[in-house]
């Protein structure tokens, strides 16, 4: 028998398959959308009902911030707060009044979902712009979105989606605005690095950073005085939301750099954890960028990482691309400047279990470099030539068994340690003796925002920091105010203890239960004919 | 007629140096006047059964020779441990059956001569002399020359670990010349009889090894689409699936056959092997079944997040780095990418890459990269005679420039000296971990075996048997790298005179 009658044949009219290619090359995009929606909202639902959508004590927290703009006992915009900077939150605020919304978090996880999706379609603009094919740019977007690390933050109330996508649109339009000098692109950038500096600090360096790139390749190109004005031009957009923040922290808090330095920041924290010797990495270069390294193999489960890397030198390495474009990359390597000096500065802790204590704590910082390990690993898979195949096979081989062992450093941060906080004890006793009777409860938000979301109870039934004339008058004579208090007792860095417990209304409580988060007080039967139970100051600013 | 031997004589005389080379290297010892290890199971320092690697394996071949059984009795079952698998009160090796199977004949032999471990790890020697000619063929296949072609095979057996698993009866030299052999077949042109063989392989890769599965994927893909194919023509396209692939599957089932076969009659489950059920640590029959489930794993082998642990171990480490225990590597790593230029030969090279990356990956993503007490990265003995192919094309390009051969020398002699300490001395060496922990200190990297060495320790028959009384084990692994580098050195200068043309 001939190799011709021994074997199958199927003919496809050319016109079909022209057809065919033609439409999925003008729909890919929307394709792609349409997938990784598909994805988002699948994950999300997957982590809701594994109950870990608001595993992070951190993604209860922000709920409750945005969910106190618009309910409790002094709504209003001043309910931001000083530490975490307000985009995320501003963002809750159409839907958080909702209770569904703030109690399945999707308040705050739908930006979070609608980030995930604009950061795979930037991630293939991106390498778009970079002439990578199209193998190359799926597998680009692929390294992003399979991601159990990403698809889990992009399931929850968490910062990190959005800080992504603002970020990696600032550098793609840094980059479009380096190869045509279109000053729309300049602004579109300034406008998405101003957005991500409203989001997390890590903007503020991602705004430094583009800033010298600007006036660089500026210079570079067309001498000072043109480089001025572009610097100028970008950091009048770009710099504006660090400019509203500092105005916002003198109006409220009377003290421009309250966030940095307040009793509630992370360098007051860091300064806890340095007298208990746990900082490891403050003044240690080499220890703060290996943890960080280390954190970054985690999230992106190595091999892409590594291909990343040569990504990026063959990146910077190829002439075929303008010298400004491939300048205008450095930004996206923007996270990892930031993570290791913050690290180093003691401005930022990070554990890797096994290399400094044994938790996950904050490992999710590692993820910040996920898109760019994504950009320049598509950019590699299009120069690999005859390789190409070999290492989309060998990622896909990775990824397979990051899947099936479920591989994810930030689930094991939200579930273990620091980062979770299980207040389901305290939280079920104010839903069963707190819920259906009358009266205020007195507690510091900043020290157990998770058990008032996780109690179920509306804001307005809580007495805390950001209630105005309700805290001043409750941590004075407690016994007119409040029927319940939660605090821990003896730790004077929960603010309700160290003001309530010196007050003489104090004694006519009982501490009814105690428990590993938090102690529950609750106010004597013969004292509560002189309860408070209603709102009274209802026109307080 | 005499001619042609004639021609045959070098080869001739390089085989026969090279089982001189290997007789010399070969574990036993004697005692009053009696061969030890052939009827004692003896699993002392630097022994034959000094692992359960090769103990466990040897079990099922004793049970499968003296008495026709799969299942092991007590005495064979405490000899595994803690490679053991058991269910229902019966004990069980954990490893697929392979490499028990290809003992048996030669454990028969041994048994008439009273020496059947012997002969039982000769099995492996054999092996591993086919994969040094596998090698010389597929170095030869990349356009090295005929002798550059033998130095890359010689230097896979005496300058890797892969000498230190000849004198074992591990899966190693098995996998390689599954591996090799199909890549071997995956070289010449699609036949009816290469495909056959290409399925046999893979079954045969599958009874040795589960994980060979993985290391030939790359190949097995390469070999099945070369049965499809997409032709332009004038308003169509013709998508072509050549039926001759359907020999793929005729010569896979036989093996696969007697795979399944053997995991019924262990697991009761035909594609189940031991390993899913994991190991049993008891003996005691009322135990055998509950340890095994309650030891029944979670999770799957490999996992992403163990990959920095194991590229660590793997590249760099001083425990089990792969240029740490064979810097030549490195010169067969320059040989393959340079064949990459070559439009005609690439495939095979690309195709070794990829076996080299899978092993890397796979074994990095282990929970296990030190492959417990070991000596040097003995799961990258396949990904290590891939990259020896390289030798041959490296050698052909740039033997002549005095730096490489500098170089090549210098990487050479090193790679021998660390290789032979391990076969001359024990394969047991604790990873770093275990190491700290132990109470009377082991260095946990070739010091180790350097530490035997300079006690007086040596694993070698030979030395025991001829030289014991002339020279201490220094001194004898002294002449042996002196020996071998001699003899890859005069290689070497034959083809610097071009002997071959």
């Amino acid at each position: 028998m001939t190799p011709e009658t021994f074997s199958l044949k199927f003919n496809f009219p050319a016109g079909r398959l022209r057809t065919f290619r033609d439409f999925l090359s003008k729909n890919l995009l929307v394709i792609l959308m349409l997938g990784l929606s598909l994805v988002s909202i699948l994950y999300y639902w997957h982590f809701l009902n594994d109950g870990l959508a608001l595993a992070y004590n951190d993604a209860r927290s922000h709920l409750d911030i945005g969910r106190r703009v618009v309910e409790g006992l002094k709504p209003g915009i001043a309910q931001l707060g000083s530490v975490w900077l307000p985009l995320t939150h501003l963002l809750m605020v159409p839907t958080i009044w909702s209770d569904f919304m703030w109690h399945t978090g999707l308040a705050g996880a739908l930006q979070s979902m609608i980030a995930f999706v604009a950061t795979g379609i930037l991630i293939y603009k991106y390498l778009e712009k970079l002439q990578v094919g199209i193998l190359g740019r799926l597998v680009g977007v692929l390294i992003f979105s399979a991601n159990l690390n990403v698809l889990y933050l992009q399931s929850t109330a968490m910062t990190e989606l959005l800080l992504l996508a603002t970020m990696t649109a600032g550098c793609y339009y840094l980059t479009l605005w380096h190869d045509d000098a279109n000053v729309l692109n300049l602004v579109k950038s300034a406008f998405f690095i101003m957005a991500s500096t409203l989001i997390r600090y890590d903007g503020w360096f991602l705004l430094l950073i583009a800033t010298g790139l600007v006036f660089l390749h500026s210079f570079r190109k067309r001498g000072y005085q043109v480089a001025e004005g572009s610097v100028l031009l970008f950091v009048t957009l770009g710099a504006l939301g660090i400019l509203i923040w500092l105005f916002w922290n003198q109006l409220i808090f009377k003290d421009w750099l309250y966030f940095a330095f307040g009793p509630y920041s992370a360098h007051t924290q860091q300064e806890q954890l340095a007298k208990a010797g746990v900082l490891f990495t403050q003044n240690n270069w080499y220890l703060s960028a290996k943890i960080y390294l280390y954190a970054l193999l985690y999230n992106t489960y190595t091999f892409p990482a590594i291909l990343g890397l040569i990504g990026a030198v063959t990146l910077w390495i190829n002439r075929r691309i303008s010298s400004g474009v491939r300048f205008s990359t450095i930004a996206l390597l923007s996270p990892l400047f930031f993570n290791i000096l913050a690290l180093y500065l003691g401005h930022s802790v990070l554990f890797v279990q096994g290399l400094s204590g044994n938790t996950w704590f904050n490992v999710r910082y590692g993820m910040m470099l996920v898109p760019t390990i994504a950009v320049f690993t598509g950019f590699l898979i299009d120069k690999a030539g005859s390789f190409r195949l070999i290492l989309v096979g060998l990622t896909l081989f990775v990824l397979a068994f990051a899947f099936i062992n479920g591989d994810a450093v930030t689930i094991d941060d939200a579930r273990v340690g620091s980062s979770q906080k299980n207040v389901s004890q305290v939280a079920n006793w104010l839903k069963t003796y707190a819920a259906n009777e009358p009266g205020f409860i007195l507690i510091s938000a900043a020290s157990h925002d998770a058990i008032i979301f996780s109690s179920g109870l509306p804001m307005s039934r809580f007495i805390h920091e950001g209630t105005g004339l309700y805290w001043e008058s409750a941590t004075n004579i407690p016994d007119r105010w409040a029927r319940w208090i939660i605090m821990r007792t003896y730790d004077d860095s929960d603010l309700t203890w160290k003001l309530v417990s010196r007050t003489k209304g104090f004694t006519r409580y009982n501490k009814v239960e105690s428990y590993p988060f938090a102690d529950i007080y609750e106010l004597k039967p013969e004292y509560l004919n002189q309860l408070e139970t209603k709102p009274v100051f209802t026109h307080q600013k | 007629m005499i001619k042609k031997l004639l021609k045959l004589l070098p080869g001739i005389i390089t085989i026969g140096l090279v089982l001189v080379f290997l007789a010399l290297v070969v574990k036993g010892q004697i005692i009053n006047h009696r061969l030890v290890f052939q009827y004692d199971k003896n699993t002392s320092v630097g022994g034959p059964f000094e692992s359960s690697n090769s103990t466990s394996r040897y079990a099922l071949t004793e049970a499968l020779a003296e008495d026709h059984r799969i299942f092991l009795d007590r005495d064979e079952a405490a000899f595994s441990l803690p490679d053991l698998a058991g269910k229902n009160g019966k004990y069980y090796s954990i490893f697929t059956p392979g490499v028990s199977f290809l003992g048996v004949p030669m454990y028969l032999l041994g048994n008439l001569l009273r020496a059947p471990q012997l002969f039982t790890y000769l099995t492996t020697a054999v092996f591993a002399i086919l994969n040094v000619y596998l090698i010389y063929s597929l170095s030869g296949k990349l356009g090295a020359s005929r002798i550059g072609s033998v130095i890359a095979g010689l230097v896979f057996l005496f300058a890797t670990d892969a000498l230190a698993y000849s004198q074992t009866f591990t899966q190693h030299h098995y996998a390689v010349s599954v591996i090799l052999g199909t890549l071997f077949f995956a070289a010449k042109p699609v036949s009816v009889k290469n495909d056959i063989f290409i399925g046999l392989l893979l079954g045969a890769g599958l009874l040795i090894d589960i994980p060979n599965l993985l290391m030939l994927l790359p190949i097995e893909l390469f070999v099945l689409f070369r049965h499809f194919s997409l032709i332009q023509m004038d308003d169509s396209y013709q998508f072509k699936i050549n039926l001759r692939l359907l020999a793929l599957f005729l010569g896979f089932i036989p093996l696969f056959g007697v795979y399944c076969w053997y995991n019924f009659q262990t697991t009761g489950q035909p594609l189940i092997p031991a390993q899913i059920y994991g190991r049993t640590k008891s003996l005691d029959p009322q135990l055998v079944q509950e340890v095994t489930i309650s030891e029944k794993r979670g999770g799957f082998a490999y996992n992403s997040r163990s990959l920095i642990n194991g590229v660590y171990i793997l590249v760099f480490s001083n425990e089990r780095g792969w240029f740490y225990y064979s810097p030549i590597l490195a010169v067969g790593v320059l040989g393959l990418a340079l064949v990459l230029k070559h439009p005609r030969l690439k495939n095979i090279s690309l195709l070794l890459f990829s076996v080299i990356l899978v092993d890397f990956i796979s074994y990095a993503m282990f929970g296990d990269p030190w492959g417990g007490w070991s000596f040097g990265p003995r799961y990258l003995i396949p990904a290590t005679a891939a990259a020896c192919i390289g030798v041959g094309p490296a050698l052909k390009k740039y033997q002549k420039k005095l730096l490489f051969a500098g170089l090549f020398f210098v990487l050479l002699i090193y790679s021998i000296y660390i290789n032979t300490l391990g076969v001359l001395t024990t394969g047991a060496v604790p990873p770093k971990v275990e190491a700290i922990a132990l109470s009377t200190h082991i260095p946990y990297t070739y010091q180790y075996n350097l530490q035997l060495l300079q006690n007086h320790f040596t694993s070698s028959l030979v030395y025991h048997l001829l030289f014991s009384g002339w020279f201490s084990p220094v001194i004898y692994q002294l002449l042996l790298v002196v020996g071998l580098y001699l003899f890859l050195t005069a290689f070497y200068v034959l083809d610097y005179l071009k002997y071959d043309t």
